[in-house]
């Protein structure tokens, strides 16, 4: 895992996160602790540090909790007519 | 025979192997027959002669062929390969490439000896299964539109990763139409550049699994630029596109739950990393904390000590206050002696030893000489206990004995004029 710069991470605020999936929330969770355990930040930045964590757990938790699975059909080129009245795509 | 010179013997077999070469059915021999002179080399090749009721050919099947194969003397077996002559020895063979017992079906041979062809081409090597995404945004799905795989796979994903979408691409499953559609779903899906490729169909025969066994199928899943989970067929059902995927799942849900994490599982995972993240500033704070009590002892050891200072600061109070105390205690007898002088020098002190005061009654003044005291008229005597009045014009006699004395001589006149108003007290 690359260990980004603080500065990246000390700027997440509210709106930031609450735009981010899951998947890069979760990464960049993982980077806070890289960097809380990289250590040479001061208190201020690793309490900011810590707080943007705790935003971004909420965020992991928050998509996992309301994601609702989408479904459709691959934009077939050659135009095969293969759908089932019984699947019902959200295409 | 012609004239010309007689060939080697080298020059007759390179001849024998061309001709063996140009033949097309030698190139791909089905063979049926029974195992006789069965041997097996400190190499691992297996030797052996397939024989029927009259005939015999020599057969090898060299260890890289198909590991797997069991044979016995007395077998029946059925076996596909080339046609080789060995030169050293003067033989021809047929080398192996696959070796099953007699009575499988033709599905069944071809399926062994595609399998031991790509096998030792490569394609099922472990080396080359790739890993698959750990958060896919995209799932593609390579099966019927229709049926129970496609419904397991999407409540699987529905319970565990809805985060992710379902792309389907729809294709029949068996029939002549089956190679085409997987063939063209596998393109179609990498052209969406889904994270991950799930190739799915339910149980059958043999026969309704043979798209799945059809080389254009192996080689599409093994160039696939996605990864890819197959989940054909039960469970012992071993189809080739099992064994070139990338992961092999035993049923469709299983494959779901290969291709995308569960968000019970992410829950805790986002709960673990966070609580990391509080050891970790627990753990800079307490070393802060730490780092600054040792700050402080060495900043203690740098300065005078306090201790000395407070005890020297406390000797100084203690001798200010014992000189402020000697000059108070200086004060206070010099206040009492200064007072005892005063009680010396107060005129009624003097009242009670005997004298008295003698004022002239009418100015007032203290009477202190002779000439005054015949000016007066009436005099007012004052003596320890008070004052009475008494004559005055001279009627008194001067004598030096007689200031402040207390002869009777000194008053003349009545005793009866003492003004019972100017009593005092001594």
């Amino acid at each position: 895992m690359t260990t980004p710069p603080p500065g990246d991470l000390l700027a997440l605020d509210d709106a930031a996160v609450t735009a981010m999936e899951f998947e890069d929330a979760f990464a960049a969770l993982q980077d806070v602790v890289a960097r809380l355990d990289a250590g040479g930040l001061t208190v201020s930045q690793s309490v900011t540090l810590y707080e943007v964590g705790v935003r971004l757990a909420r965020r992991c938790n928050e998509r996992l909790d309301q994601a609702e699975l989408r479904v459709r059909t691959v934009r077939d080129g050659i135009g095969t007519p293969a759908m089932d009245d019984d699947f019902d795509d959200d295409e | 025979m012609p004239a010309s010179s007689p060939w080697s013997v080298s020059r007759f077999v390179a001849h024998v192997r061309d001709i063996l070469a140009t033949e097309p059915d030698f190139q791909d021999l089905w063979l049926e027959g029974e195992v006789t002179n069965y041997t097996r080399s400190s190499a691992g090749h297996q030797y052996f002669s397939l024989k029927d009721s009259e005939s015999t050919v020599n057969c090898v099947l060299f260890r890289r062929a198909w590991r797997s194969v069991v044979i016995a003397n007395g077998d029946q077996v059925a076996l596909q390969g080339s046609v080789d002559y060995y030169a050293p020895r003067g033989q021809l063979q047929i080398i192996c490439n696959v070796v099953v017992p007699q009575g499988l079906g033709e599905l069944q041979l071809r399926f062994e000896a595609l399998r031991a062809r790509l096998e030792e081409e490569g394609l099922f090597v472990p080396d080359r299964k790739r890993a698959l995404p750990a958060f896919p945004r995209r799932i593609g799905v390579v099966t019927s539109p229709t049926g129970a795989v496609l419904q397991d796979i999407r409540t699987c994903l529905e319970r565990r990763y809805p985060l992710a979408e379902l792309i389907l691409a729809p294709t029949a499953v068996q029939g002549p139409e089956a190679v085409r559609g997987v063939l063209r779903g596998l393109r179609d899906l990498q052209a969406e550049g889904v994270d991950v490729i799930i190739v799915a169909r339910g149980g059958g025969s043999l026969e309704e699994l043979q798209a799945f066994n059809e080389e254009p199928v192996a080689r599409a899943i093994f160039a696939s630029s996605i990864p890819v989970i197959s989940a054909i067929g039960h469970e012992t059902d071993v189809t080739i596109a099992d064994l070139v995927a990338d992961l092999r799942a035993p049923t469709p849900t299983a494959a779901a739950e290969l291709a995308a994490p569960d968000r019970a599982d992410l829950r805790r995972r986002t709960a673990h990393v966070l609580a990391t993240a509080e050891a970790r500033l627990t753990s800079q704070l307490r070393q802060l904390h730490h780092e600054t009590g040792r700050q402080e002892v060495q900043l203690r050891q740098h300065l005078p000590p306090f201790h000395d200072l407070r005890r020297r600061t406390d000797d100084a109070v203690a001798t200010l206050q014992r000189q402020v105390g000697w000059q108070v205690e200086g004060l206070r007898k010099a206040t009492e002696s200064q007072s005892a002088m005063l009680q010396r020098l107060d005129p009624l002190a003097t009242l009670a030893r005997g004298y008295a005061i003698v004022t002239d009654t009418t100015t007032g003044d203290v009477i202190t000489t002779t000439a005054a005291g015949r000016r007066a008229r009436t005099v007012s005597i004052a003596v320890q206990d008070g004052e009475f009045q008494a004559g005055g014009n001279g009627s008194t006699t001067p004598s030096r004995q007689g200031r402040g004395g207390r002869s009777p001589s000194l008053f003349q006149g009545t005793l009866d004029g003492l003004d019972p108003r100017e009593q005092r007290s001594a």
